[in-house]
């Protein structure tokens, strides 16, 4: 028993310096976030800032009226909010029709579902920024509809799988309580896939919110910057990278992930395995 | 029910399937037909038959990244899923503080490729200068290695959830029967844990291979194929065929590319999931 | 409350699967009727056919005067209890019982009277607030009553409703629904394959075999006059034994033998078998384990080594070899039985039914010569 203390104690010890190695990189980049400009290179990158190189919040200020962050953040959101909100909505009813409709057509809907969560996004990025030109879908405004129709295969998908297992019975009895097919699917099935709302919920959302090269694509990146664009806009716009602002920016924008993330840690560690599981 | 539901049917799947053409099925067949034309907008293509895709098999460029992206698959693949599967026996030991633990190590998965890669970036190329080593720009092995640290950096959480989900899915009845039955720590670890966990490495595995095949955004922020186009990944080396190169036969050619990267993922994902599903135990 | 007409109802699922084959039955109002059967025999599916959850692929159904093959489920005023219950996991036993009245846009204050009344008759009030997972499997069970009742719909429908209870409260909550039918005074239509419920529900009882009605009747009768193999073996527990034997008419003496064992039949049964000119042709000869008996008598009785006996209280089941078969006898608990000893047990004929051993169907049942000689029971 001692000895398997003893072995115990070295694992957590093994644990704490493996987390902190985890967090080091972000820490790095919060560290350097506070330095001056002249003071951020490749050979001081380490250098905790001294009184000299103390830069305050000014990176941050220089990040967020200069880079213009805050907009960034405001499409980010839009664009996440609105995706989700239709995929949730949209795709859970499609994956109900599909799963309780035993037809031909449905098993093939299901399969081409399935089959686009493999396809790589260059077999479509071009044809797909053309037809997003072509129906004014090319703002942050209806975007939407090209995340719901390129993040359908894994909603559905995942939707299918749980609805599998709600017993049928539950909505022959609201059918058979006077409900229409509309009825028994909001005030029946829609409150019970809950728990996979915040599944699918979370795992798109985590997708659309860094999604780098479809919004670069559609959107006009003169005009519309998701936070992805911006970082990369700014790193790779020619003439000298603003490095104290770029790092504000990196810090700025992990940080609501991170507090959603630390809020609901719960849910979105739940929701990933269930995710995982059910495809 | 399904009779009253068949009235309803365009109200259910219609918005979905309208969008799934336009943002899906309609970009995937003209995506195919674009492949076998010349064009610079999807308006003015011609059809030129399979040339693009002879085209695209002799571009040294694509041959080198697919050659990389392979090798960077293998050991991704490989540390990702040995690591996370460590972590996951780890904390499953019932020690204290593991949820704090599980926590720490999911986190990088939340944050975006392209953040991800300029973080790396920076961190890499200061631990360059540290050594006096040529900075990442310039030196294709630190690339290499540093995209796969980064990608093992982001995805050994997702991984290690799984993992552990499927441990704690174990029953305690077949371990402890296993005890009576006189195995030992590692015989339950290789006959009963492991062949019970067929199912989460089946996942394991078919995301992580997917993903590496498929990553971009972490490719171009850290690399950005750098040093000379030898760390470009597939994903990135397609992009670049379409929006960086000058020529109007670049795009057809980037199409082609794009349908050969298609299969080989399609390929690749069917078989190796065939692969595994049949070494699942059903409990 | 209504009356159920079914006519010529078939039920052929696409892959050529005859679920249901030729079902006709009239239910009168006030009914209980029970569709009772082994599993697969299409009880459940005529149940849903005439809840309107399954389509009827021939046949006409009728409710009251109303042709009801093509009305949805919620527009026939009908309430249907499930065998997993299916309530609604995520609303409040209230709001359960009141969805259906909610759906109907009718009046508040008269939806919690008719809650209320429900709750009350099956001693819910306490529970008003919980949720379904917070319930056990016997307040579930009485919430999804309770679902139906509040609609005071034309029919209930009950779908093996106490399967998912454990021994003890199957019991309890068999006579609750027993009593609940005399208070409603509603038609309903109940499901299962547990005989016993079905004997001590049932006003009438259909017994369903591979999707054909075998016989509709009082339980008294499917008990006493099985009209065929099936319901006999069906009906009864333990089951009724059955001897092949062969007839043999001489001389206006019948003898059914087994193996050199004859034995003889009563005058009633005897005229059956010469009128349906049974000489030389196999019969059936059906007879309860509780109508073998331990007695020294040498006729009509079958001797055997014992092979199993099982204490069941008051009586005891003991199963005897006899030649190639295998006898069931109930006997009372006070008799000495020894295992591997031999048993000789006597045959009450006034109890025994012979039937056709080519169609299975029943020739005569013994208790009938009584009846008519004494003209009891008509």
């Amino acid at each position: 028993m001692i000895q398997n203390k003893i072995k115990n104690g070295f694992i957590i010890a093994g644990l704490i310096l493996l987390s902190v190695l985890y967090c080091y990189p972000i820490v790095l980049i919060l560290i350097n976030s506070f330095k001056i400009e002249t003071a951020i290179s490749t050979s001081t990158a380490f250098q905790l800032p001294t009184l000299e190189t103390f830069a305050g919040f000014a990176n941050y200020v220089q990040a967020i009226i200069a880079n213009c962050f805050l907009t960034s953040l405001f499409y980010s959101l839009i664009i996440t909010l609105t995706s989700v909100a239709a995929i949730l909505l949209f795709t859970s009813m499609c994956a109900w029709f599909i799963t309780r409709v035993a037809s031909k057509w449905n098993k093939l809907l299901y399969y081409l579902f399935a089959f686009s969560m493999v396809v790589p996004f260059q077999m479509v990025m071009f044809t797909l920024s053309s037809t997003a030109d072509a129906l004014n879908l090319n703002n942050p405004f209806n975007i939407w509809i090209i995340y719901l129709g390129f993040g359908a295969g894994l909603a559905v998908f995942m939707f299918c799988g749980f609805m599998r297992s709600i017993p049928l019975e539950i909505e022959e009895a609201s059918m058979m309580d006077g409900c229409t097919p509309l009825q028994t699917f909001f005030q029946i099935v829609f409150p019970i896939l809950k728990p996979t709302m915040v599944s699918v919920g979370i795992l798109e959302a985590m997708w659309i919110w860094n999604d780098y090269l479809l919004p670069t694509l559609v959107l006009d990146i003169k005009v519309y910057k998701t936070i992805p664009m911006l970082i990369q806009y700014f790193r790779g716009s020619y003439g000298r990278v603003e490095m104290g602002a770029m790092m504000a920016s990196i810090i700025l924008s992990i940080l609501p992930i991170v507090l959603v993330y630390l809020i609901g840690q719960k849910h979105i560690i739940k929701g990933v395995t269930a995710g995982a599981v059910k495809g | 029910m399904e009779k009253a539901l068949k009235k309803y049917t365009w109200v259910f799947i219609g918005p979905t399937l309208l969008a799934f053409i336009i943002g899906f099925i309609l970009p995937f067949l003209q995506g195919l037909y674009l492949s076998m034309s010349q064009f610079t907008t999807v308006k003015n293509a011609t059809f030129v038959g399979f040339s693009n895709f002879i085209r695209a098999i002799e571009d040294a460029e694509f041959l080198n990244s697919f050659q990389f992206t392979i090798a960077f698959a293998i050991a991704a693949v490989l540390l990702i899923n040995v690591i996370a599967f460590i972590f996951a026996l780890l904390l499953t030991r019932k020690l204290k503080g593991t949820n704090i633990f599980r926590t720490i190590f999911f986190m990088p998965n939340l944050i975006g490729g392209i953040v991800l890669g300029y973080i790396w970036q920076i961190l890499i190329n200061g631990v360059l200068a540290l050594v006096s080593e040529p900075l990442l720009a310039l030196n294709a092995n630190a690339g290499y290695w540093g995209l796969i640290l980064l990608t093992c950096w982001q995805q050994i959480g997702y991984m290690m959830i799984i993992y552990i989900a499927g441990l704690s899915n174990i029953s305690e009845d077949i371990l402890e029967a296993a005890m009576i039955d006189g195995a030992k720590g590692m015989q339950i670890l290789w006959k009963v844990k492991i062949p019970m966990l067929m199912s989460s490495f089946t996942v394991c595995i078919f995301l992580t291979l997917t993903n590496a095949f498929k990553l971009y955004d972490q490719n171009l922020a850290l690399t950005a194929g750098d040093p000379n186009k030898f760390t470009e990944m597939l994903a990135l080396n397609i992009t670049n065929t379409f929006y960086s190169r000058a020529g109007a036969q670049w795009k057809g050619i980037g199409q082609a590319k794009a349908v050969l990267f298609c299969i080989l993922v399609v390929v690749i994902a069917m078989t190796q999931l065939r692969a595994t599903r049949r070494k699942e135990v059903q409990s | 409350m209504a009356k159920v007409k079914l006519e010529h109802i078939k039920k052929i699922y696409p892959n050529g699967f005859e679920a249901v084959k030729d079902f006709s039955l009239d239910i009168e109002d006030e009914e209980f009727v029970i569709f009772v059967g082994p599993s697969g025999c299409g009880k459940t599916t005529t149940l849903r056919m005439i809840a309107g959850l399954e389509q009827l692929s021939e046949g006409e159904l009728w409710i009251d005067e109303k042709r009801m093959n093509d009305v949805e489920p919620r527009d026939r005023d009908i309430a249907m209890v499930f065998q997993s219950y299916a309530l609604y996991p995520h609303m409040s036993v209230y709001d359960n019982m009141a969805f259906a009245l909610k759906l109907k846009h009718i009046d508040k204050k008269i939806i919690e009277e008719a809650v209320m009344h429900a709750a009350d008759i099956l001693n819910l009030k306490e529970l008003l607030k919980r949720k379904p997972s917070q319930l056990s499997g016997g307040q579930r069970q009485r919430v999804a009553m309770g679902r139906a009742i509040v609609r005071n719909p034309k029919v209930f429908l009950m779908d093996e409703p106490l399967s998912n209870l454990d021994a003890k409260l199957r019991v309890q909550m068999r006579s609750e629904i027993y009593k609940l039918h005399q208070r409603l005074k509603a038609t309903i239509i109940y499901v299962t394959h547990d005989q016993t419920e079905a004997m001590t529900l049932g006003t009438r009882i259909v017994v369903m075999d591979k999707g054909e009605i075998m016989q509709q009747d009082t339980p008294m009768n499917l008990y006493h006059r099985p009209q065929n193999c099936f319901v006999a073996g069906f009906i009864g527990s333990p089951q009724m034994n059955f001897i092949e034997t062969l007839c043999m008419i001489d001389e206006n003496q019948v003898y059914l033998m087994h193996q050199g064992q004859s034995f003889e039949v009563s005058s009633y049964l005897k005229e059956k078998l010469i009128k349906g000119n049974y000489h030389e042709k196999e019969v059936i000869l059906g007879i309860r384990p509780e109508d073998l008996k331990i007695q020294a008598v040498s006729q009509n009785s079958i001797q055997g080594k014992i092979i199993i006996k099982e204490l069941l209280g008051y009586e005891t089941s003991v199963r005897m070899a006899f030649y190639e078969k295998e006898i069931t006898a109930m006997v009372s608990s006070e008799e000495v039985i020894h295992m591997d000893h031999e048993l000789k047990l006597y045959l009450d004929m006034n109890h025994v039914h012979l039937f056709d051993a080519q169609t299975k169907q029943a020739i005569a049942h013994a208790v009938d010569a009584d009846l008519d000689v004494k003209g009891r029971n008509n």
